[in-house]
């Protein structure tokens, strides 16, 4: 099989030859290389090219990836920081959204001065170029609140939220529309669906009613914008505790991208047991690639897949971003991993 | 104001500081000061029991980011409308933490919560900020005389500064006197094995209470910096 029809074999619910091998790239891929983070996050084919290269390499099943979460916030004017060798994030003493009254003033974005966001559908042009029609891509769009906070500033965001409540509601308005042109230019580039973060809908930031009325209306609408398409859309969650039954009852989506346990679930296997209608990719914690030996490492792949993988619907993955300080080289225990767990369940 | 009232209102000043109504929180506040309380007993039984409380919410999942800082929002203010009375008797401090997001990493919410929680346990906690070097850990935990350092990350690629913190405490000879704590999104215990920290926390309740433990032990063995 190829690496597009392991990924969508799994998407789809079922089995592949073996388990598909999707760590979640970025800033790591530009080792391969040998420029800085600053220099792959700004140019769009030195960006394409190594995470080209990286999935040739150590022959991944699927390109998926995130820029960092700043590409979106740019395109409002919000001032960023590119440090040399870190990722790229707001100016925290200029943040665009000074008061609450200024949620009103956003409008949707010009694409004339999205310039972060028209690199990222460039970098998917170009990966398609390179990748040809084999290796699906999946690039990663952070949510209608995710972008408002880059906007705003997380504290100040959160302290207000139960009294700008509207305002806020108000503001993720235009945001959405943006974001659905994005989504829209992101697939005509060449992406085969969408990686969305919904970080907001889990226990470690606000509460599961909160989130339902301050964002899942737009995530609502957002998700339509890939199934209108046609396309797979992958949910990403991070968070510890996520509200995955109520973000599937609205989004729909192919897939979900966890690191930990939703809220309902005491943990993975018994997520992947309830969830059967939709895939699973994760969850090895991806810290470790930088605390853990090869070895270690390739086992605790070789245990996800074990758990998670058996009956198909799944997709070996990192919880979240690969580290970008971490060695490339791991990525080929990931595909080890897979590969063996295949061979070892043929022996069964 | 009998022993009844007296516990009556204090629980009110707990509940109305969890639940973040700033306005109500001042309105009991000077209700509990007419009726004869003292700074001391609103600060212990009210603010400080209530964000407690909202604590021990927080770690179960009862409660978010959004209600902590909002709880915060409103004890500050009944803080400033205590500050006059408080300075009229002592509100000794249990032990002085230096908090900081490590350089190269301007997250702070988290750093934030843990600050919130480490003041409810009545601990001095000196803010560094974000983007600190280890340096400016050091030097504050010396002019402080801190009993804590506690670092805080949510980057991989700067989480690795916390090493540079416990090998700086180590390098001058003061290690055995502080106890370094490591937080964050990306940092784990096998981490904070792995660099030689003394202790990690999931959740900022816990760190704080953790914080109050470290503290104690080292003003009890009179081994501190």
């Amino acid at each position: 099989m190829t690496g597009g029809e392991r990924v969508m074999t799994a998407l789809a619910g079922g089995r592949p030859d073996r388990v598909p091998v999707c760590p979640i790239l970025g800033g790591a891929t530009r080792q391969i290389l040998g420029v800085t983070y600053r220099a792959w996050s700004t140019n769009a084919e030195l960006c394409a090219l190594a995470l080209a290269k990286t999935v040739r390499r150590y022959r991944l099943d699927a390109a998926m990836f995130v820029i960092d979460l700043s590409v979106e916030c740019a395109a409002w004017g919000q001032r960023l920081v590119y440090p040399r060798e870190g990722t790229a994030h707001p100016d925290v003493r200029a943040q665009l959204l000074q008061e609450p009254e200024d949620y009103d003033r956003l409008r949707p974005a010009s694409w004339l001065g999205a310039e972060r966001m028209n690199m990222e559908v460039e970098v998917c042009r170009r990966l398609r170029r390179h990748l040809g029609p084999d290796i699906p891509i999946f690039p990663m769009v952070s949510s209608p609140l995710g972008v408002l906070t880059m906007l705003r500033g997380q504290t100040a965001l959160l302290t207000e939220v139960y009294d700008q409540l509207p305002a806020i509601v108000r503001a993720l308005e235009p945001i959405t529309r943006t974001l659905e042109q994005y989504v829209h230019r992101l697939l005509d580039a060449g992406s085969d669906g969408i990686l969305l973060d919904t970080l907001y809908a889990s226990r470690s930031l606000i509460s599961k009613e909160l989130w339902s009325a301050v964002e899942r209306p737009a995530l609502t609408d957002l998700a339509q914008s890939v199934h209108l398409r046609g396309r797979q859309l992958i949910l990403h969650n991070c968070g510890w505790g996520s509200y995955l039954k109520e973000q599937l009852a609205v989004m729909h989506p192919q897939g979900i991208s966890l690191q930990y346990s939703p809220e309902d679930c005491a943990n993975l296997v018994e997520c992947r047991l309830r969830y059967q209608t939709v895939a699973l990719m994760g969850c090895v914690d991806p810290v470790l690639a930088l605390l853990a030996t090869p070895e270690e490492w390739e086992d605790a792949c070789r245990v996800q897949v074990r758990l998670l993988g058996g009956t198909g619907g799944y997709l070996l993955s990192t919880g979240c971003e690969y580290p970008p300080n971490a060695p490339l080289t791991l990525l080929r225990q990931m595909r080890r991993a897979a590969e063996y767990e295949e061979e070892r369940r043929g022996w069964a | 104001m009998n022993q009844a009232e007296a516990t009556q209102i204090l629980d009110e000043v707990a509940e109305r500081l969890r639940e973040g109504r700033s306005a109500e929180l001042l309105e009991h506040i000077s209700l509990a000061l007419e009726g004869g309380l003292t700074g001391e007993e609103i600060l212990q039984s009210g603010l400080l029991r209530g964000i407690n409380e909202l604590g021990e919410q927080f770690k179960n999942s009862e409660a978010f980011v959004p209600e902590v800082l909002i709880a915060a929002r409103a004890m500050n203010r009944g803080l400033d409308l205590l500050a006059p009375v408080l300075r009229q008797s002592q509100t000794d401090s249990r032990g002085t933490v230096i908090l900081g997001t490590v350089r190269g990493d301007i997250h702070d919410i988290g750093k934030k919560l843990v600050r919130i929680l480490m003041e409810g346990q009545s601990l001095t906690v000196v803010d560094l900020g974000v983007d600190v070097p280890a340096e400016r850990f050091y030097e504050a935990a010396i002019a402080h005389h801190a009993q804590v350092v506690g670092c805080s990350a949510l980057l991989t690629t700067t989480m690795i500064e916390m090493k540079r913190v416990v090998q700086l405490f180590e390098k001058q000879g003061v290690r055995d006197k502080v106890r370094i704590m490591v937080g964050g999104a990306a940092v784990s215990q096998r981490f904070c094995t792995a660099i030689g920290a003394d202790c990690y926390t999931a959740d900022a309740y816990t760190a704080a209470q953790k914080a109050l433990v470290y503290c104690q032990e080292l003003r009890a063995g009179g081994n501190g910096l």
